[in-house]
């Protein structure tokens, strides 16, 4: 997080000053700060309705009878994981489809965890389970993208539900590529021992 | 037409089953509801300490007038692939964090419209992707993993495809 500060910040100052455009840069830092705040007033309305929505979902048992419909895609995507690892990256998937990308990272880790004990694989070394579930998980298959929503809302957007539809699908297709594409990836590049290691 | 239907409908269809769970269901109820809201704006609330300083630098970022000369630099290669040249830095930042993409992607809604094209692009692209490296070095972090093997690559691999069938699909809806 320094670094994408840094990078931003310095980069706009030494770019500012090569090119003379300095006398905005202050106002920048100012107006930023404000319109943070304004940003977030307008973000809270329609962020904080969809997590209480989210809520009552979540507490009717909506995730555990999403967990069991994803069972057998699971097995597809993870094999030779237990009843356990699945549950786990079942609740993290549900989270994600539910657009509740915080309540994934906890399911996730105790996932991987267990896939640690399950691996055959020397320690530190990431097993075919762990990367699937860690690359899946960078496009993550989302249902309602809350906050997509509140973005476009706190933007001024008239049709912020307009993009529901075509997140669904990109991000559906996008998860079902990486689930094959981590297959091929398994049989292409199965773990060797490596060598270099072993030199002085 | 019925994209359009059913984007509209999709909302107020997820609040009415909210509705009817809450009704019928003997373990959720309003108070549910309410507690949710609750939690969310305190999720909101520690959004602010990262994202403010966040937004800060990109406001600086584009007052300097790099953002557009870095879009300028790169338009003749966009345009080849098809790619809107102000979706860069939103493009190049997404994986690393996801406050700073919030952040520009705030920034570019406010530059050329949340309903634009390149709104419309930008946003199916943020909701459909997540930010890759740094939810690989969190995981495997935790997971005490020193040999990555070909994770990063299938990450980057997922990202170009989850791109490209962003922009696809932005063009095929909007």
């Amino acid at each position: 997080m320094e670094i994408v500060f840094a990078v931003l910040t310095l980069s706009s100052l030494g770019y500012a000053a090569v090119t003379g455009h300095t006398e905005a840069l202050g106002a920048a830092v100012l107006s930023g700060a404000a319109d943070a705040v304004g940003i977030l007033i307008g973000m809270a309305g329609v962020s904080c309705f969809f997590a209480g929505i989210l809520a009552v979902f979540g507490k009717a048992g909506a995730l555990v009878s999403l967990s069991r419909l994803l069972s057998p895609f699971l097995r597809f995507a993870f094999p030779g994981t237990g009843e356990d690892t699945r549950a786990d990256i079942a609740a993290a998937m549900t989270a994600n489809l539910l657009g509740m990308g915080n309540a994934a990272t906890p399911a996730a880790l105790s996932a991987l965890g267990r896939m640690k004990k399950e691996s055959t694989l020397p320690p530190g070394v990431a097993s075919d389970p762990m990367i699937a579930l860690a690359v899946i998980n960078t496009a993550p298959a989302t249902l309602i993208p809350t906050g997509i929503l509140a973005l476009r809302h706190a933007s001024g957007s008239t049709d912020a539900a307009a993009v529901l539809l075509p997140i669904a699908l990109v991000s559906t297709v996008s998860m079902l590529f990486a689930v094959c594409f981590c297959r091929v990836c398994a049989r292409l590049f199965p773990y060797r021992e490596n060598k270099r290691r072993q030199l002085p | 037409m019925i994209a359009r239907v059913v984007a509209a409908l999709s909302l107020p269809a997820v609040v009415c089953a909210a509705a009817t769970v809450m009704l019928f269901s003997r373990r959720a109820g309003f108070s549910d509801l309410t507690a949710g809201v609750g939690r969310g704006g305190k999720t909101l609330v520690s959004l602010l300490p990262t994202l403010l300083p966040l937004i800060v630098a990109v406001s600086m970022f584009r007052a300097s007038g790099l953002a557009s000369a870095i879009a300028s630099w790169l338009s003749p290669l966009c345009r080849r692939i098809g790619f809107p040249e102000e979706m860069v830095p939103l493009w190049v930042l997404r994986p690393f964090s996801g406050s700073g993409s919030n952040a520009l992607a705030l920034s570019l809604f406010s530059e050329v419209g949340a309903d634009g094209y390149v709104g419309f692009c930008a946003s199916v692209l943020l909701g459909s992707s997540d930010t890759a490296v740094y939810i690989l070095s969190v995981y495997f972090g935790a997971a005490g993993v020193t040999r990555p093997r070909y994770a990063y690559f299938a990450a980057a691999v997922t990202m170009l495809f989850c791109t490209a069938l962003a922009l696809l699909v932005g063009r095929a809806f909007y």
